[in-house]
């Protein structure tokens, strides 16, 4: 038995690890965290009795949770025509989720008609709202998946300044509009953001004493990395680019908390960024120089080809796999739909190993797959509170971490969830027994339909068995098949993608 | 109190290898270094016992030039003009508090005085990382990690620490517990470590008739799958338990403490007191992590009354003053509480009332055996050319020195080469040498410390300046966190049957 099938069986990783081979024992105990991610996709492939299907990986891998009937389109369209079909967002039809979300109002609202509002609490609350449902909801799957991980990428701090006012903005005039566009054009739009350049300080710089906070994050975080090989002298001259960026006072009519380039604050004098000259005198000109140089740089296309076959792929994607996106990047100009196109027909979705979903992937995930009718999301928000991914409510700029070890200790509000879901106990999200156990009278058949919603058809078959016990004896109520339900989504399969 | 337990060298040998190897999950074993273990011993007295470490991290780079001010600094008033903290002497209101006549507690701090005069709170000034970039994500992970720029390790300092050492209690449930949603770099690896984002808040809802049930179909899933969710599961199963043990609703401070803002049921005066009823249940706990965002103050600092700096100083300060007076001054097992952040911020302030990111910062330590009533510190200067970069304070003190100290000292471990890879560390004294009963440290303890035990019990004052180099609270013989009567017998003892 080698060391990842006793791993999957349950010993003990670091007794494991006392008999591995010649390794220098210090650098196993330094490693011991990192081995964990490698043995999940021994873990994963062997659980599974079904054979292996690309098509539902990809399911898996570019919706917010797998459903039944998503799974059928897939199946029906094929791994690539299915590809196609979801970064060809806007041919999809989605009226109905966009019917719901513009139910609340400030999600339409011009930056100064929310600047009137005395509370910003609403505001946020609908942003919250409407991120949820169109996770749940929305048809544009692979898209919602890219608003999230752009709103990690390019995090507020929802709290600071006047963001609670105009955060909602950010999402949809920068964001959500470039999602599957050009990254140049969307980095471009965040950097004009007035809740971009509060979060980071930027409309507090001034020329002569310029704040560093926006330029630095923008080098560090949004487009070359940390390791993208600029200085302390190219963050200085980045936040002299920047300075006058900033945001109209909430009291202008009509224009109040929107962008506003503010000459008397920008420094005037020449700067050199990334080896470039940027002559004196450029204005507004010299930080959209910066935004150029940034968004055609090979650096920037390393970084977010890196991010995203994190998010897709593997916490520890192929290098390989990693050039041919940030190929893709260069090729295009930085289009984001050919870097996923090249993404997903370069990977092998085989050797993918799985990764653990977050928080709010999870909760999202059972809400799809058992179908649940949200008919006020506010009551979900405590949920998603608890379990500590209340949409927009990261407060460092690099976003909610997606990384295993941050989130694998904390079950309890995940199975608490599943429970409050399937039992009914949230207040005005509903899910249905028809749905879930489709007149199942049997414990059996009930695991069935519980299996082909949450897994596909593929949940492990011990898992399976485990819990169509706890329906024994057969005939099971239907209060006990509702918990069985809850122990599925519970289940530790259900917690990857 | 039960805090004499299951922690000495007779329940360590009591152990079987194997025992050892499932209580640590065979990290001992595997790293060859059984023969140099810790030797633990019965903590007769407050000497011989572990410490439980309470880690808060100040996420955002914490200006260590306001936390501890250095007031005879003119390079610091020239380089602030609407930030800096005031020296003692001025009529300014928002003056500082002189601490040792060259630093000063900024307005915010001043609720520390207590714990900084009894001794138990050190300064550590111009410390940090000197391979730190300025990053807030790179810096606070290779720190956490315990090696500068090493991108191959994944598990953190405090983690080695507990993968390398002994549990408290042979059946140690949850050996430390991070106060939030998820595990910070610094525990992740750990064994037997959860994150609670409430402490007095865990545990399963649903139909209370078949909770037990369905605990046992999570039991058998989890189980048989692969770690880190096989581990988590079943830390979660008995921390449920473990914590229901314990009355955090009613749970009464002791020594007066008030923690701020506890009954809003969040926040760091929440996080502290739930720590503290944690710790004073004495439930094998040996490390509580907690975490305080917001310090990246690149605009509108405020350090002072009523600002955004001032109060999130002002709660880490009375948060910290109340487990003094709660944890620290009372019984039980001792704490060593360490703050820590990235790194500090420019000298310079910038035109936003605010300051860019910097280099070294301030670390602040806490605990009966802090050598504290002091800022300890090889002083670096603000002269430009005494600057890193021309623009931020010098790191003079390597922060894994300070950490591996507490680590060996108070934490009883010298796996210090694996916890803090390919670094020798240098001690600089942030512990106080052990001397329970030697009042006149001379080396033994004897009839001549009758006198000055007797002087350290009832003057204080007097004590410390006729021994300033001595440690008073070795008058604590019995260990129960307290100088006084109840010591006599135990000194006693001492000197007839040492």
């Amino acid at each position: 038995m080698n060391l990842l099938s006793k791993l999957i069986r349950g010993s003990g990783l670091l007794d494991e690890l006392e008999r591995l081979g010649p390794m220098p024992s210090r650098r196993r105990l330094l490693t011991a965290g990192g081995l964990l991610g490698s043995v999940l996709a021994a873990s994963r492939a062997e659980a599974e009795d079904l054979p292996f299907s690309a098509t539902r990986w990809l399911v898996g891998r570019i919706t917010q949770g797998m459903t039944e009937s998503e799974l059928n389109l897939a199946n029906s369209l094929g791994y690539s025509g299915y590809l196609e079909y979801q970064l060809n967002h806007t041919a999809i039809n989605d009226n109905a989720t966009a019917f719901f979300v513009n139910l609340y109002p400030t999600v339409n609202y011009q930056p100064w008609q929310l600047a009137q509002l005395p509370q910003p609490s609403q505001i946020v609350r609908e942003l919250q709202i409407a991120t949820i449902y169109r996770a749940v909801n929305s048809k544009r799957q692979l898209y919602e998946r890219m608003v999230e991980f752009w709103c990690d990428h390019f995090n507020i701090d929802i709290t600071k300044s006047y963001c609670p006012w105009v955060g909602t903005v950010l999402n949809r005039d920068a964001i959500r509009p470039h999602a599957l566009g050009s990254f140049p054009a969307l980095v471009s739009a965040v950097a004009h953001d007035p809740s971009m350049l509060m979060s980071l300080d930027n409309d507090l710089s001034v020329s002569g004493l310029q704040n560093e906070n926006y330029a630095r994050e923008l080098l560090e975080l949004h487009t070359l990395g940390v390791n993208g090989g600029y200085t302390q002298q190219d963050v200085l001259e980045v936040a002299r680019c920047f300075t006058g960026w900033t945001k109209h006072p909430y009291t202008v009519p009509n224009l109040g908390l929107s962008f506003k380039y503010d000459p008397a604050k920008h420094y005037n004098g020449q700067k050199v960024v990334l080896g470039q000259v940027i002559p004196a005198g450029g204005g507004q000109g010299d930080a959209e120089t910066v935004l150029a140089i940034l968004g055609a740089h090979p650096g920037t296309a390393q970084f977010i080809a890196s991010k995203l076959c994190k998010w897709f792929y593997s916490y520890s994607p192929p290098a390989s796999l990693v050039s041919a996106v940030a190929a893709a990047y260069m090729n295009t100009g930085g289009d984001i739909k050919e870097m996923l196109r090249t993404l997903f027909t370069t990977c092998d979705p085989a050797a993918a190993e799985p990764k653990l979903k977050r928080p709010f992937h999870a909760m999202v995930s059972m809400m799809r797959a058992t179908g649940a009718t949200i008919s006020d999301p506010q009551p979900l928000l405590n949920y998603f509170s608890q379990a500590g991914q209340l949409p927009h409510t990261w407060a460092p700029p690099d976003g909610f971490p997606d990384k295993l070890n941050h989130w694998a200790g904390l079950l309890l509000p995940r199975w608490n969830f599943a429970a409050n879901l399937t039992g009914n106990a949230i207040q005005f999200t509903t899910t249905s027994a028809q749905t879930m156990f489709a007149g199942a009278t049997t414990a059996a058949a009930a695991m069935n339909k519980l299996d082909s919603l949450c897994f596909g058809g593929a949940m492990p078959s011990a898992e399976k068995e485990r819990v169509r016990q706890y329906m024994l004896p057969d005939s099971p109520s239907e209060a006990r098949m509702r918990e069985a339900a809850a122990l599925v989504l519970s289940s530790p399969s259900f917690q990857w993608y | 109190m039960s805090s004499h337990d299951s922690r000495g060298c007779n329940e360590y040998n009591h152990l079987s290898r194997r025992q050892f190897l499932q209580a640590t999950g065979g990290a001992v074993a595997l790293s060859g270094l059984a023969a140099s273990l810790p030797r633990v011993a019965y903590a007769q007295d407050y000497c011989s016992s572990r410490d439980i470490i309470l880690s808060i991290y100040l996420r955002g780079a914490a200006d260590g030039l306001t936390l501890c001010v250095p007031y005879l600094e003119p390079a610091y008033y020239a380089a602030r003009p609407t930030l800096a903290v005031p020296p003692p002497d001025s009529t300014d209101p928002n003056h500082a508090t002189d601490l040792n006549g060259f630093f000063g507690l900024p307005p915010a701090m001043t609720s520390l005085l207590p714990a900084y005069q009894a001794g138990h709170l050190l300064f550590v000034h111009a410390c940090g990382m000197h391979e730190s970039n300025r990053s807030h994500f790179d810096s606070q992970r290779f720190m956490e990690v315990g090696k500068p720029n090493d991108s191959t390790i994944f598990n953190g300092w405090l983690a080695r620490h507990l993968l390398t050492s002994p549990p408290f209690s042979q059946n140690a449930i949850l050996r430390a517990v991070q106060i939030d949603f998820g595990l910070r770099q610094t525990l992740q690896g750990a064994p037997l470590t959860i994150p609670v984002p409430n402490l007095a808040n865990f545990g399963l809802v649903g139909a209370p008739g078949t909770v037990s049930a369905r605990r046992d179909v999570l039991d058998d899933l989890y189980a048989a799958f692969a770690e880190p969710l096989r581990s988590a599961a079943a830390s979660t199963q008995t921390t449920i338990d473990l914590l229901q043990q314990i009355d955090f609703a009613n749970y009464t401070p002791g020594g007066g403490a008030v923690y701020p803002n506890a009954a809003q049921g969040f926040g760091f005066g929440y996080q502290m007191k739930t720590a503290a009823a944690l710790i004073k249940a004495d439930v094998g706990v040996e490390a509580v992590a907690i975490d305080i965002e917001g310090w990246d103050t690149h605009g509108n600092q405020q350090p002072f009354t009523g600002g955004y700096m001032y109060n999130l100083m002002s709660s880490l300060s009375q948060g910290l003053a109340a487990f003094h007076a709660d944890v620290l001054m009372g019984s039980g097992r001792n704490v060593t509480v360490v703050v820590m952040t990235e790194f500090g911020r420019r000298l310079e302030e910038n035109g936003s009332d605010g300051t860019d990111h910097g280099h070294a910062s301030t670390m602040m330590l806490m605990g009966r055996d802090i050598a504290g009533g002091r800022v300890l510190t090889q002083w670096p200067g603000l002269a430009p050319e005494q600057l890193y970069q021309g623009i931020d304070l010098q790191v003079t003190t390597d922060w894994r020195d300070i950490l591996a100290e507490i680590v060996a000292k108070r934490l009883g471990n010298n796996n210090l080469s694996v916890i803090f890879p390919d670094y020798v560390p240098t001690f600089r004294g942030v512990t106080r040498a052990c001397s329970s009963g030697d009042l006149n440290c001379d080396g033994q303890v004897n009839a001549a410390d009758v006198a000055p035990f007797t002087q350290a019990m009832l003057d204080p004052a007097a004590y410390q300046a006729a021994h300033p180099t001595c440690n008073r609270n070795g008058a604590d013989v019995n260990a129960d966190g307290f100088i006084d009567g109840r010591d006599i017998q135990a000194m006693t003892h001492k000197i007839i049957a040492p």
